[in-house]
């Protein structure tokens, strides 16, 4: 069964409109002007019951616009869903029961109470028998190590104790669906560790679907199987994370530190026909730029076998940075897709190497990505 | 699930409970009004008996009475309501199997409750000793009043809900809440009881819900009213209830049409 369904989803807004100057001012008294605003613009996608996944697009893309209208919040200009079987805004009251919300911006506990006071009015707001509710509470007790906080009250909690008592609000009603809106925003790295390791036991364990959206792609790449990329209100991308990385990464480095100095033209006659590029450090370091196409096994095979070496370390091109330049050219195509299926907007660079890729795309399976650094594991030890 | 409007009750007070300060403060500033009051009428009524057929008697009990009622009707669910609404909280409300106006009207409630109990009893008491304070001994009356200031507690706050819920559909409604916290003072009757009004301005009242905030409920309580118009009284209150239900609703269907999330 489907978790989320959402057909051609859009939401439009009205703005006021400022007119400028005292007069501006005075015929605004009067008569308003407005501006439409669309911030969700027909999207559709479908998330099945028990997927982990990432919603991500910049400030304004409409991530929120688009969470708040799943969870029944607002309600949208046009357009269908379905979230666990019910159409949210209609039957608002019946739908949240089997829903969990976390917003990392606000709370949703009471500003001026102890945390356990909140949980006991959730209790009772969700109905949740008694003996459910100490079993559940104690489980996240436990795993949250929610017990010192307790008793103190919620205006006193730092952020981070804040946010992990936030979670456990969200999830005493054992909801099916989780939406989290930048669950792990102005956290610690500890915080934010223990947080998604949390996310994924849930997910686990309970079977939770679990929505989130995010700036920070470490937590793409810890919890989500999959993401939906938004730009300006339109999905732009939506698939696994792998994939848009080999979509998207132009290449690895590979640095090698060798045991004893060698000079740059040994170390090219070595990857002899191969298109990669060699740059030197000092003279016992180098680093070789394999393009995608290439395996980076095979070059490690040519250089290992020759060569003494103390160290190998493999760069691949992170997420962040191929996020970055895809909010930059505001389209998750590859640049020869762009050409062929006429984008929305064209690259503003020809980069070189890339379109000569898109061959080697449709062989190369998510998982392979992983294997080249798993070798090199086991060349190091 | 009413299980849960009742726990927004007891919340409320015990949230009100953990501000100490502003409790001790609050029994001082309510025997300070009540006393204020009864040293301006007394002035006022200078060497008369009666004024707009009150004695001056009277004039303390309605005075002490008013401000009763007032501290179990007032609340401040207006700039709650406007602040959630400004700053988004009321989203994270939306998420929650309750009814949004439901809970604010329970937590006004509890709000009305403590202030009743632990601001006006002790201040009632204060005002007893100090002022000649005549209040009534049949306890039918007593439970009349109780009745009526329940009324007024329902009207008052739809009237705040309806301010707060302007929020919706203006930037700023600071000017709107000021203009409707006066208008209540002014014209439910506790600054000044609406016989004192002139013709014209009693008229108006006649048709304006504001009377059955303070004045009515005060003038049955005071002994002022015979039972047919204490009946009378009940009945606009229950009314004015009714009425101003429908804008409520309508209000709130069409603010979440429009309900525009800040931060977004």
């Amino acid at each position: 069964m489907l978790a989320i369904d959402v057909h051609n989803l859009r939401k439009q807004f009205n703005v006021q409109k400022n007119r400028e100057g005292l007069g501006g001012a005075l015929r605004d008294l009067f008569k308003r002007e407005y501006t439409e605003v669309t911030a969700v613009k027909d999207i559709s996608f479908q998330i099945p019951q028990g997927e982990i996944c990432g919603y991500i697009g910049e400030n304004g893309a409409g991530k929120s616009t688009t969470i708040k209208m799943l969870t029944g919040i607002l309600v949208p200009t046009s357009g269908h869903i379905k979230v666990n079987g019910f159409v949210p805004h209609k039957e608002r009251e019946k739908f949240v029961q089997g829903i969990g919300v976390v917003f990392g911006q606000r709370s949703q506990l009471w500003w001026d109470i102890g945390v356990i006071e909140s949980f006991r009015l959730l209790r009772k707001v969700y109905g949740v028998g008694e003996a459910d509710f100490k079993r559940l509470l104690d489980e996240l007790v436990e795993t949250l190590s929610l017990g010192e906080l307790l008793n103190r009250p919620v205006r006193k909690l730092s952020l981070g104790q804040r946010m992990r008592c936030e979670l456990a609000a969200a999830l005493l009603h054992n909801p099916s669906i989780l939406f989290l809106d930048e669950p792990t925003i102005g956290l610690d790295i500890v915080v934010k560790t223990e947080i998604r390791e949390f996310l994924k036991r849930i997910n686990r364990e309970r079977g939770t679907t679990i929505l989130l959206t995010t700036h920070d792609l470490q937590d793409i790449e810890a919890l989500c199987s999959r993401v939906i990329m938004l730009d300006d209100g339109r999905i732009i991308y939506d698939g696994g994370l792998e994939e848009l990385k080999t979509r998207w990464g132009k290449g690895r480095e590979v640095v090698f530190t060798f045991g004893d100095a060698v000079r740059a033209d040994k170390l090219a006659a070595l990857t002899e026909g191969m298109d990669v590029r060699w740059s030197r450090g000092d003279a016992y370091t180098a680093t070789v730029w394999i393009p995608l196409e290439i395996n980076v096994s095979e070059v490690l095979s040519r250089v290992v076998g020759t060569m003494e070496i103390s160290d190998i370390k493999i760069i691949e091109t992170n997420t962040e940075e191929i996020v970055r330049e895809i909010y930059r050219t505001g389209s998750a195509q590859t640049p020869a897709e762009a050409l062929a299926g006429g984008g929305p907007e064209g690259r503003d660079d020809g980069d070189g190497g890339a379109g000569e890729r898109v061959g080697a795309d449709k062989d190369r399976s998510g998982g392979d990505s992983t294997k080249p650094t798993a070798q090199a594991e086991a060349i190091k030890s | 699930m009413n299980a849960a409007y009742f726990e927004f009750i007891r919340i409320r007070f015990l949230t009100m409970l953990a501000y100490r300060v502003n409790y001790y403060s609050g029994i001082i500033v309510y025997a300070i009004n009540i006393g204020a009051y009864y040293f301006l009428w007394k002035a006022i009524y200078g060497d008369a008996d009666t004024l707009a057929g009150f004695t001056v008697e009277q004039m303390t009990t309605y005075v002490a009475v008013s401000w009763m009622a007032r501290a179990f009707y007032f609340n401040n669910l207006d700039r709650e309501i406007s602040n959630e609404i400004r700053d988004g909280g009321v989203a994270v409300q939306m998420t929650r199997p309750i009814n949004y106006l439901m809970v604010k009207m329970m937590q006004g409630f509890g709000e009305g409750v403590f202030r009743l109990l632990l601001f006006m009893v002790p201040g009632m008491i204060l005002a007893t000793l100090l002022f000649h304070v005549t209040l009534p001994t049949d306890p039918m009356r007593w439970i009349v009043f109780f009745i009526m200031i329940w009324f007024s507690f329902l009207i008052n706050t739809q009237f705040n809900i309806l301010t707060g819920l302007f929020a919706f559909f203006v930037e700023n409604n600071e000017g709107l809440m000021r203009m409707k916290r006066v208008s209540v003072d002014l014209l439910s009757g506790v600054i000044v009881p609406i016989a004192f009004f002139p013709a014209w301005g009693r008229a108006a009242m006649d048709w304006l819900p504001f009377q059955a905030i303070t004045y009515l409920p005060s003038s049955v309580f005071t002994g002022r009213t015979s039972e047919a118009e204490t009946w009378h009284a009940l009945l606009i209150q229950i009314g004015w209830f009714a009425v101003l239900v429908v804008p409520i609703v309508l209000m709130w269907r069409s603010a979440r049409r429009r309900l525009f999330v800040q931060g977004g």
